[in-house]
């Protein structure tokens, strides 16, 4: 704690940021009123207000503006001459909360759709305040890659009442093509082989993974097995009813995913796609939106064993933009300087626009996890989620003062939970 | 007429000399001696900064750096940056890669080995100093890993050569030493082994000088007449370093103040036995700790022995309460910057993306609170200073080697890269030449019309423009970032 | 007991008086060891017996001074201060000793001979610990040793229904006398020993899955054993093995949804979520402690009673020694719990916890002559165990070196 006192004072010493902390939690005046003034507010439309203003009630944006605006006495404030606001960020391919990141696959199968992910993770996990001390506000925890057809995600807030941080229970389905769909094959072959456990059986090529992925949107498609739990959950995706993911590294496996999904007329959402730079006429025909993430130039950590990640771009976000594609930005398994908002940072140094990255880090990823119309912009009506960064946002030097979620200030630069605990009994999660 | 061919062939000859031994050098272009660089902005690091200015560089070093009024002399090459910005080339003040591969292991594994040097492991082929040119890193300290008790000889390397000799800047630049156990030891057998190899030096040493002493006295043809001690003590004013065999010598540098050494330190408890043992065997002078990240509780041991010290690139700390399980982080190198403790910073390949750039780790120090130019100097003059070079690197200045960055905006900008790099008054890298930096941009394996140019500046809408000004150009001494802080 | 040989008495008056003592020592034998089967489940000491001690403890709350103990076909006939014992009674009088009910473990594998759980499928309900039970069994003597009148033989964790557990005594002839319950609690787990390689569930999204699918099954009345369908609709007890937050989450959320009979055991994260099992209102099984636990263990049961929660205390045997139970109960005193509720929970809460309260876990009336006499306190660990009877009939009885005669002696 020692270390970031100083930099407090530092900040409320007389330079250019104000933070009106004591109206800030004034328990007492809660008619659920918070108004936010700011040097400039991107909305995440590509709209900016200079000296924008945002009122926010019950957790919603009631209005979203430039210069003076009509708000009673009474109303809690954050006002900041220098800082930037942005919506809060939303990372739609996350490990965040989950228990054990080695193994949250269930091998028994390799069609689960029937599972969830939101079982393997922990709300209380450490893993959400570091996100939010990012700026990132929402994200999509992605089931494992080890099965062809995996689990559903879900979608979560980082921060709030225990109660209100699942956004949504089961969301799209995940099916993984190359390498990590048939990694469990390994098992087949000597000298695990040796022993015939459940584990001994197809795929071990990307063949068999494709055709197991066949076979089973076949027999969902024919009606085959409609008490089978997952056939059910196949015909609910064939028939547009719930939203499906592929994750698809290399070229050749996202020309895969996009001619199997023809096949079966599924629309899908394209992830972990490290050549899609290779494929853009394919996706652009298509109009797949992508889920990009991290930004590098050498594979490192477990990517790099995978044999599937030596080929990158730098500039895969912003090449996939002009192309008129949506693409969200991911931080994936990164933390840390490789987190969200750094992703960012080094997209835009790969080419990527400022306005393309503020895109690739909200309204992108929001409508691709079908929450356009309530996240990932500041609009009257979307909730009240969002960063306050002290200059702008991605730059090397630029970091989160104070993170919104749902109208509750729940981060502030420097302050420890505890103390947030503290300052008016709002809790940001409960411990 | 023969006389006159003669005279014809000696003339050649000594005209292709210069062509020759410029050859000897891999370097793209060889502008002459005397070049002369214009730059939209000079960040010289110690003084204050130049617009508009001028540097002039004579057979690789500068001899003069001045604003408008500067006059270029005629018979100058002039490398045009005016819409630019000129930076030190960038100093990796620690660092085990540029050593092949996996195949030669950063450490040996006998404990004590400082005959040993990574003079015999850098690889010039290797990845790593092709993406330091392109990152800016210029100069690059190459030490043995902390997995030892006392490793070898470290080296300063420019990132440009056909061999280690030619990649050289300085050689046997000091001996690493870690603190921390090596693998399956424990810091008992650690510091015993310490002990025991000093001890055994000062024992070699008593040998060494008495026998040294009994020659002497055969060669003058007199007899002994001392007691052993004498002889010693007699011996030992005769010694020189080429008394010592390999296995000793450079431990004898390191005791007499001869050499500075790299000291390794992961946790506060091996600071302290680095101080005793420093202190203890005379070299506490020359050390420089290269500290882990929890080592910044031992800040005021360090502080009192007023060294200097070498950060992880990870710099963040965190520690959870074990009663409450709240968790809180330390950011390193601010603890060290409050205890005005010379530090520089270092990057890291293998880690997070931004961590392999020196400039993000630079701009990582502004973003929690250290002022720019202490966060510049970690990367450039501090990290120079403190590992024996700063009197020819890391800042411009005057008498200092033209070992520079031509880049295209400010270092800490998020849209800057590196144009050009100049080691020593020569042009050794080019961005427009830089084809894997093309191909990682644009996603393409040809060669392009298309440059990196072209695409980066479309992408940028018009209103971007505003902010990215204030960004890059300081006003009234403020700094982009710095007043947000 | 012994009786010392005068060595000038004739070999034959010698063998005389062997024989009548072996004989006599063999009929008290009978009560304290293994005796031939008698027939049907009957009290063993059909005899009537007063126990007396300076202090005894009911287990209610109530301290008797001067206490004493009717005891009769082995239940509990009157428990009171300075009652009056009537004739035909056999006096033992413990002087300044304290008598407390028997200590009772709720979750123990003690006396259990070889594994306890069936790993070929993760499901498991029809399985039953009673049929690992070894009444011979070794861990029976130093659990009797450590004050331990009945304990739960429960299945592991590494199944996700493991099968129901069996409540035993640690003493006792026949097999009747031994078995106090074998319908349940049933054991169910999510934690991380349910992932097997070679076996559904591979992972904990499969395992929470399994264990929904399998209760709203059994809920429903279409799958599911009679056990297991009894479970799901609240009518017979559970156990919910839950060490990480995670786990005690599902525990309770699934609580919620079939309205379960639910005990949490270990809750090993519980000292950061203490609000939340305030807000469940659950039991609670916890320990073993031991004098390496970290002090935020050992605060839990302290905060948990204080937030109303019924706790009851395990020693964690048999890979802990069964002692650890009374030195659970008495770190968690040092921690902040009242001596009452740490006594309840070695013996009335596990007793009420695991639905064997109607006879055991407390000294009242009707209740089984389950009990053990300290030389003080037992919750002061230097009080030392003198004597343990069960159903009645004294079983343990500690046996010390008689200081003057250099003889074992056992009271």
């Amino acid at each position: 704690m020692r270390p970031f006192k100083p930099i407090l004072y530092f900040f409320i010493a007389g330079l250019t940021l104000l933070v009106a902390a004591d109206r800030l939690n004034a328990a007492d005046n809660d008619d659920g009123l918070l108004v936010v003034r700011a040097a400039k507010i991107y909305t995440g439309d590509g709209t900016v207000l200079d000296k924008g203003v945002l009122v926010i009630k019950d957790g919603k944006i009631i209005q979203a503006g430039s210069g003076a605006i009509d708000a009673p006495e009474s109303a809690r404030s954050i006002s900041s001459k220098a800082g930037i606001v942005t919506p809060g960020l939303i990372d739609a391919s996350s490990l965040a909360g989950l228990i054990d990141k080695n193994s949250w696959t269930e091998h028994s199968s390799e069609i689960v759709p029937h599972l969830s992910v939101l079982d393997a993770v922990d709300l209380r996990s450490r893993d959400f305040e570091r996100l939010l001390r990012q700026g990132v506000t929402t994200v999509f925890v992605t089931p494992g890659s080890g099965s062809v057809i995996g689990c559903r995600g879900c979608v979560l807030k980082t921060a709030g009442p225990i109660d209100e941080r699942v956004v949504v229970e089961k969301g799209a389905v995940k099916a993984t093509l190359g390498r990590d769909g048939y990694s469990r094959g390994a098992y087949n072959r000597r000298p695990y082989g040796s022993e015939v456990s459940f584990m001994t059986r197809r795929p071990t090529t990307r063949m068999g993974v494709t055709a197991v992925f066949q076979d089973a949107l076949y027999s969902a498609s024919a009606g085959e097995k409609a008490s089978d739990p997952a056939s059910a959950i196949l015909a609910d995706v064939l028939a547009g009813k719930i939203p499906f993911r592929v994750q698809a590294r290399k070229d050749n496996d996202i020309i895969s995913a996009i001619r199997l999904c023809n096949e079966f007329g599924i629309d899908f959402v394209l992830e972990e796609a490290i050549e899609a730079h290779r494929c853009i006429p394919e996706l652009k025909a298509r109009g797949v939106p992508v889920v990009f993430g991290p930004v590098y130039a050498y594979p490192v950590g477990y990517r790099a064993r995978t044999g599937e990640a030596d080929r990158s771009c730098l500039n895969t976000v912003g090449l996939l933009q002009e192309a008129g594609l949506r693409v969200a930005l991911t931080a994936s398994d990164q933390s840390g300087e490789g987190a969200l908002p750094h992703q960012a940072t080094f997209a835009m140094r790969g080419g990527l626009s400022r306005a393309g990255a503020i895109d690739a880090t909200t309204a992108a990823p929001a409508e691709i996890l079908g929450l356009g119309d309530r996240i990932g912009k500041l609009e009257a009506g979307f909730d009240a989620d969002l960063v306050v960064w002290n200059g702008e946002p991605f730059a090397p030097t630029s970091h989160p003062i104070i993170v919104v979620v749902g109208g509750r200030p729940v981060y502030v630069y420097g302050v420890t939970q505890t103390e947030m605990n503290d300052l008016g009994k709002e809790e940001p999660g409960e411990k | 007429m023969m006389r006159f061919s003669k005279f014809f062939l000696a003339l050649l000859i000594a005209a292709l000399v210069p062509v020759l031994s410029g050859q000897a050098q891999d370097l793209s272009k060889a502008p002459g001696d005397k070049v002369a660089l214009k730059a939209g902005r000079i960040i010289t690091v110690i003084d204050d900064e130049i617009t508009d200015g001028v540097i002039l560089i004579e057979n690789g070093r500068i001899t003069e750096v001045g604003g408008k009024d500067l006059e270029i002399p005629y018979d100058f090459w002039v490398i045009d940056a005016s819409d630019k910005v000129v930076f030190p080339g960038m100093v990796e003040a620690h660092t085990n890669e540029g050593m092949s591969g996996y195949i030669n292991r950063t450490n040996e594994s006998l404990p004590v080995v400082p005959f040993t040097s990574v003079f015999d492991a850098i690889d010039p082929s290797v990845l790593y100093f092709e993406d330091a040119l392109r990152d800016g890193t210029t100069t690059i300290l190459i030490s043995q890993g902390n997995n030892t008790v006392i490793g070898g000889m470290t080296r300063i390397v420019r990132p440009i050569g056909r061999t280690v000799a030619d990649m050289t800047v300085k050689a046997d630049t000091g001996l690493k030493i870690s603190f921390t156990p090596m693998n399956g030891q424990d810091r008992l057998t650690q510091m015993a082994l310490f002990r025991e190899t000093f001890r055994e030096l000062a024992e070699y040493k008593r040998n060494l000088a008495e026998s040294k002493y009994e020659k002497d006295l055969e060669e003058k043809k007199e007899t002994l007449k001392v007691s052993p001690d004498e002889a010693a003590k007699k011996g030992m004013e005769l010694l020189d370093e080429a008394d010592f065999d390999f296995k000793h010598l450079n431990l004898e540098r390191l005791v007499t103040g001869r050499l500075p050494a790299f000291v390794s330190c992961r946790e506060p408890i091996d600071v302290h036995n680095a101080i005793k043992i420093a202190k203890e065997n005379g070299f506490l002078d020359r050390t420089i700790f290269v500290l882990g990240n929890e080592c910044h509780k031992a800040v005021d041991a360090i502080k009192a022995t007023g060294r200097p010290v070498v950060l992880e690139s990870r710099m963040v700390y965190r520690e959870e309460d074990p009663l409450t399980g709240e968790e809180t982080e330390v950011f390193v190198p601010l603890a060290f910057y409050e205890a005005r403790i010379p530090f520089a910073i270092t990057s890291n390949q293998r880690d997070a993306y931004g961590a392999r750039y020196l400039w993000y780790q630079a701009a990582r120090l502004m973003r929690n609170g250290i002022p720019r130019t202490e966060a510049l100097r970690a990367i450039t003059f501090t990290a120079a200073s403190m590992i024996g070079v700063g009197n020819r690197l890391g800042a411009i200045l005057p008498g200092y080697d033209a070992t520079l960055l031509v880049l295209t905006g400010d270092p800490l900008d998020v849209g800057t890269w590196v144009d050009k790099v100049l080691i020593e008054g020569q042009v050794v890298y080019e961005r427009e030449k830089d084809y894997r930096l093309k191909e990682l941009l644009t996603g393409k394996a040809d060669e392009d019309e298309e440059t990196p140019e072209d695409e980066a500046p479309e992408d940028k809408a018009p209103e971007e423009k505003a902010p990215a000004a204030e960004e890059t150009k300081p006003a009234e001494g403020t700094v982009p970032g710095a007043d947000k802080e | 007991m012994r009786i010392e040989m005068r060595r000038k008495r004739a070999p034959l008056l010698a063998l005389l008086f062997c024989a009548l003592f072996g004989l006599s020592a063999a009929f008290s034998a009978s009560d304290a060891r293994c005796a031939p089967e008698a027939s049907g489940p009957v009290a063993p000491s059909a005899g009537a017996l007063a126990l007396r001690g300076a202090k005894v403890f009911t287990g209610t709350g109530a301290v008797h001074h001067n206490g004493v103990i009717l005891i009769r076909n082995g239940k509990i006939e009157a428990v009171g201060a300075d009652l009056n014992i009537p004739a035909g009674y056999t006096v033992r009088d413990f002087g300044s000793a304290t008598i407390a009910p028997g200590l009772v473990d709720p979750d123990t594998a003690l006396g259990a001979r070889g594994s306890m759980a069936e790993p070929v499928t993760a499901i498991q309900p029809d399985v039953s610990a009673e049929d690992v039970f070894d009444r011979f069994h070794d861990d029976f003597e130093r659990a009797l040793a450590a004050g331990i009148t009945t304990v739960l033989i429960t299945p592991s964790g590494e199944n996700v229904v493991g099968g129901t557990a069996a409540a035993v005594k640690t003493a006792g002839d026949t097999l009747g006398e031994r078995i106090v319950r074998t319908s349940g609690p049933l054991v169910l787990s999510v934690g991380p020993a349910v992932q097997k390689r070679d076996r559904l569930p591979t992972s904990r999204i499969g395992a929470v899955d399994l264990l929904e699918q399998t209760l709203e099954g059994a809920n429903a009345g279409t799958e599911g054993s009679q056990r297991l369908r009894a479970f799901a609709r609240g009518k017979l007890d559970g156990f919910f093995r839950a060490d990480r937050r995670i786990d005690v989450e599902t525990a309770i959320s699934l609580q919620k949804k079939y309205g379960l009979r639910l005990t949490l055991v270990g809750v090993g994260d519980g000292w950061r979520m203490i609000d939340r099992l305030e807000a469940a209102g659950l039991p609670l099984i916890v320990g073993g402690y031991s004098f390496n636990t970290e002090d935020k263990f050992l605060k839990v049961p302290a905060r948990a009673a204080k937030a109303g929660l019924k706790i009851a205390f395990t020693a964690g045997a048999p890979y802990a020694n069964p002692a650890a139970l009374r030195t659970t109960a008495a770190l968690a005193v040092r921690h902040g719990l009242d001596r009452q509720t740490a006594l309840k929970a070695i013996t009335g809460h596990p007793a009420e916890i695991t639905g064997i309260a109607h006879r055991v876990g407390s000294l009242l009336p009707g209740k089984d002559a389950d009990l053990v006499v300290f030389s003080g306190d037992p919750l002061d660990l230097s009080s030392r165990l003198l004597s343990v009877y069960v159903n009645g009939a004294l079983v343990y009885a500690r046996c010390e070196n008689d200081q003057h005669t250099e003889r074992e002696v056992c009271r």
